[in-house]
């Protein structure tokens, strides 16, 4: 966000925004989706190997590829989640629709079972509800891909939480303190809430769309016994672990999948080194809604 | 050599035919009007070696505007012609009547550049020993001034104590005739003048600021003499900013909760607030007004309206304090947006903070206004409204369902209208429970084509009897366009009197909803 008047000036208090959360992506990307709006085009770059793609909900939990600068009208029909894109076995990539409302179209074509993964090679037009996105496969070795993403995680060796987007650890990370509590959040005012203690990894510092669902105080590590636990703290914004909403003390494994709003993180712990690089295989909760899907079924045999 | 019209000039292969001397004689260089054997029409200095080089010193690193570009360059054996570029579309060499018609701040204005453009040429060493009535065209439409002929200009060191002055005196005379309505009486008469207070008692030459400028250019001996250009541009400035005079706001606003069964309290807010300085002669006016309309429990809407206009308000005031009016002229519309992104940070902390209070949230629709220059910010289904030479634009766009079913083609405008749900279900708001991204507050809902050239990224070109009318949906729910440009036929004079009407209005025809408007008349 580029702005010629300082936040912080109009607001009255001061936010600490770390720039380092704002920056590039330190894992190079796999692949990307382009959408040429209005002449100018919006690149989302895809830098994990199974993403699932769409707007974020609270009642579903984060997804890895945040829709973002659409217009309301495209907004709206995108799913939260809308598909799951991944690299099959390091070389071709497949889409799995995952909503039975809001329709995936590859070519035109429109993907009608949302048990189903249909392949996707470069260059095909992804269209995701109103949205035609280009697919574009870079020139990257999964193999190169996977040693960018061990050394950023190796290069810490103590236990830590690892910053995601778009499917891989992109760089920042806190490193957790085993004789304290650590607590994750945002800047607050102190003329609001004095008496509370700031965070101690601030995390206003994120873009606007990553930011704006995460508490202020949002959630506590600790360590006891050599375990590692967590516990949600922020009253409106949820807490996530492998995709699914944690509300009470939660212990964490190596290797998972914490949620904070709509951004992902990775518990990095150095006694498990393959929990660490390799992510884990995280599925979301099955679609339940029967009867959506059977009457979307139907439609799509009428259509053909 | 004398040149006149239909004589040839031939250097090498190229060879001009003068249609028109628009300036020049024996000792000068020339300017002409003439065309190629291929019958272009093209302009030209002409001039002795000597002059030529100094010409392209000058221009060798600077495009001074105001002043021809050299498009080519021919050296002949006694003389160089230089093809120049042709004066600017609706310029002609200044006539004393049109001159006299110039409106005085844009006649300023055209004497600022003018003296801008000398100042870089003294900067560089270029001295135009003097400048004539004919070297200069005007512009009689926007009162812009362009030096078509530089015959004089010599380039040294070590100029003569008046050279200076006698570039700037031009500038003097022509200032005098636009306030004075008549022709500058010469130097002599001119001192004389200035001398007596009574001969300038009750003349427009004592317009503040114009004595100081007249007595600066007279003559270049003395204390008051203006030593260089920069002293005479601030004397300019000084006259520009005695004419201006800032937009007034004339501000009316009313909220009532209504009389519907179902609505036990006014959920909607607006706020305002103006600030006016006057520092140095520079008189500053600024405001900052909005409407919000609170969503959510019985208290919790009330009470986030609240809190937006007051967090708002006090966010502008922030602005204004720490990046001042000049600054906030030139991004009013980013300072808009800003304001918005605040309130719905603080809304959000707050619904973080104290989550049983705080549910729900607020639409917002504001306005910066600073100079002449109006920013918006916009989020929600509240409007701001302009009406413009009697036309009504609505410069927001609703952020509601029924929009989004529209673009989808789901929904034609007509069905919307009776499509009630849709149409009160909002898209966005400053919600409690997360804050708003920058990218999504809203500036100017409006198609380009509407508002023309006064409408640029740099925000809304505002002009004196603009009346803008920034209404909740309880407002402009009820009454539609019709009936809005009837009220505000009737109560113009008032803006107070139709921000009641309008409310009272809406509450008259079915009151279903909390209604506000606030309305700002430019004066």
């Amino acid at each position: 966000m580029t702005n010629r008047f300082d936040l912080d000036v109009l607001r009255g208090w001061t936010e600490k925004r770390d720039r380092e959360l704002d920056g590039t992506h330190r894992v190079p990307a796999l692949a990307s989706l382009v959408y040429n709006r209005k002449g100018q085009p919006l690149q989302i770059n895809i830098h994990g190997p199974d993403v699932y793609v769409g707007r974020f909900h609270p009642q579903h939990g984060p997804v890895d590829l945040l829709m973002e600068g659409l217009d309301d009208h495209e907004l709206y029909k995108v799913s939260a989640p809308h598909a799951r894109i991944s690299l099959g076995d390091g070389k071709t990539w497949f889409v799995r629709p995952l909503s039975p409302s809001s329709f995936t179209y590859i070519n035109d074509r429109l993907l009608s079972d949302t048990r189903e993964r249909y392949p996707l090679i470069d260059g095909d037009v992804l269209r995701l509800g109103v949205v035609p996105f280009e697919f574009e496969v870079k020139d990257l070795d999964f193999e190169t891909w996977r040693g960018r993403q061990k050394d950023l995680l190796l290069a810490v060796e103590e236990p830590s939480i690892f910053l995601m987007r778009a499917g891989a650890v992109c760089g920042p990370n806190y490193v957790l303190n085993k004789n304290a509590h650590t607590v994750i959040g945002r800047t607050f005012p102190e003329v609001l809430a004095a008496g509370h203690r700031q965070p101690s990894w601030d995390l206003s510092g994120l873009k606007d769309e990553e930011r704006k669902h995460i508490g202020l105080r949002h959630a506590e590590f600790w360590c006891e016994d050599e375990d590692w636990y967590i516990l949600p703290m922020s009253p409106r914004q949820r807490t996530y672990v492998n995709r699914i909403e944690v509300t009470g003390v939660t212990p964490l494994m190596p290797g998972d999948e914490i949620g904070l709003g709509a951004v992902l993180f990775h518990f990095h712990h150095p006694s498990n080194i393959r929990a660490s690089t390799n992510r884990r295989t995280v599925e979301l909760p099955a679609i339940l809604n029967w009867r959506e899907e059977h009457a979307r079924r139907k439609r799509a045999e009428e259509t053909q | 050599m004398t040149w006149s019209a239909g004589s040839r000039i031939e250097i090498g292969s190229a060879v001009w035919l003068i249609d028109d001397v628009l300036c020049g004689k024996a000792n000068e260089a020339w300017t002409f009007r003439a065309h190629r054997e291929s019958g272009e029409t093209v302009y030209l200095w002409l001039g002795s070696h000597a002059w030529a080089r100094d010409v392209q010193t000058i221009f060798q690193d600077l495009e001074p505007s105001g002043l021809p570009r050299i498009l080519a360059t021919f050296e002949g054996a006694d003389e160089t012609v230089f093809e120049i570029t042709a004066p600017p579309a609706g310029s002609a060499p200044l006539r004393d009547e049109d001159w006299l018609n110039v409106a005085r701040q844009r006649a300023i204005v055209g004497l600022q550049n003018l003296t801008a453009m000398m100042g870089v040429l003294h900067e560089e060493r270029g001295w135009l020993q003097g400048v004539k009535r004919r070297e200069i065209w005007l512009n009689p439409a926007d009162g812009s001034l362009f030096l078509m002929s530089l015959g004089r200009l010599h380039l040294t060191r070590k100029p003569a104590i008046e050279a200076a002055w006698r570039d700037m005196r031009i500038i003097g005379e022509l200032a005098y005739e636009v306030f004075a309505q008549e022709l500058y009486p010469g130097g002599h008469q001119m001192a004389a003048i200035l001398q007596d207070k009574s001969v300038m008692e009750g003349t427009p030459i004592l317009f503040p600021g114009l004595p100081q400028l007249l007595a600066g250019c007279v003559s270049p001996y003395g204390d008051l003499a203006y030593v260089d250009t920069g002293d005479l541009a601030e004397g300019l400035e000084q006259i520009r900013v005695e004419l201006d005079r800032p937009l007034t706001f004339v501000v009316g606003s009313a909220s009532t909760v209504g009389n519907y069964l179902f609505r036990k309290n006014n959920q909607d807010s607006c706020g305002h607030l103006v600030a006016n300085s006057i520092c140095g002669s520079r008189k500053v006016s600024l405001g900052f007004f909005c409407v919000a309309d609170g969503i959510g429990g019985i208290q919790d809407g009330e009470r986030a309206s609240r809190v937006a206009v007051e967090t708002a308000t006090q966010s502008f005031a922030r602005a204004w304090a720490h990046y001042g009016a000049a600054y906030i002229e030139k991004w009013a519309p980013e300072l808009a947006k800003s304001v918005a992104k605040v309130v719905g940070q603080r809304l959000a902390v707050e619904g973080e903070l104290r989550p049983n209070n705080n549910r729900g949230g607020t639409t917002f629709s504001g306005m910066v206004v600073c100079g002449n220059k109006l920013g918006i910010c916009h989020v929600g289904d509240s409007r701001i409204i302009l009406i413009r030479d009697g036309v009504l634009i609505q410069l927001t766009h609703d952020h509601t369902l029924a929009n989004i079913l529209i673009e989808l083609g789901e929904l034609t405008p007509a069905e919307a209208l009776k499509n009630d749900v849709s149409q009160r279900t909002i898209s966005r708001f400053l919600s409690t429970s997360a804050e708003v991204e920058y990218d999504r507050v809203d500036g100017f809902g409006v198609e380009s084509e509407v508002l023309g050239e006064a409408l640029t990224e740099r925000g809304l070109t505002v002009e004196r009897g603009d009346l803008f009318i920034l209404t909740s949906d309880g407002t402009h729910g009820e009454i539609d366009e019709i009936g809005i440009s009837a009220l505000v036929q009737i109560h113009r004079d008032s803006p107070q009197d139709l921000s009641e009407a309008l409310v009272q209005n809406a509450v008259d025809l079915m009151g279903r909803d909390n209604a506000t408007a606030l309305v700002v008349r430019m004066d």
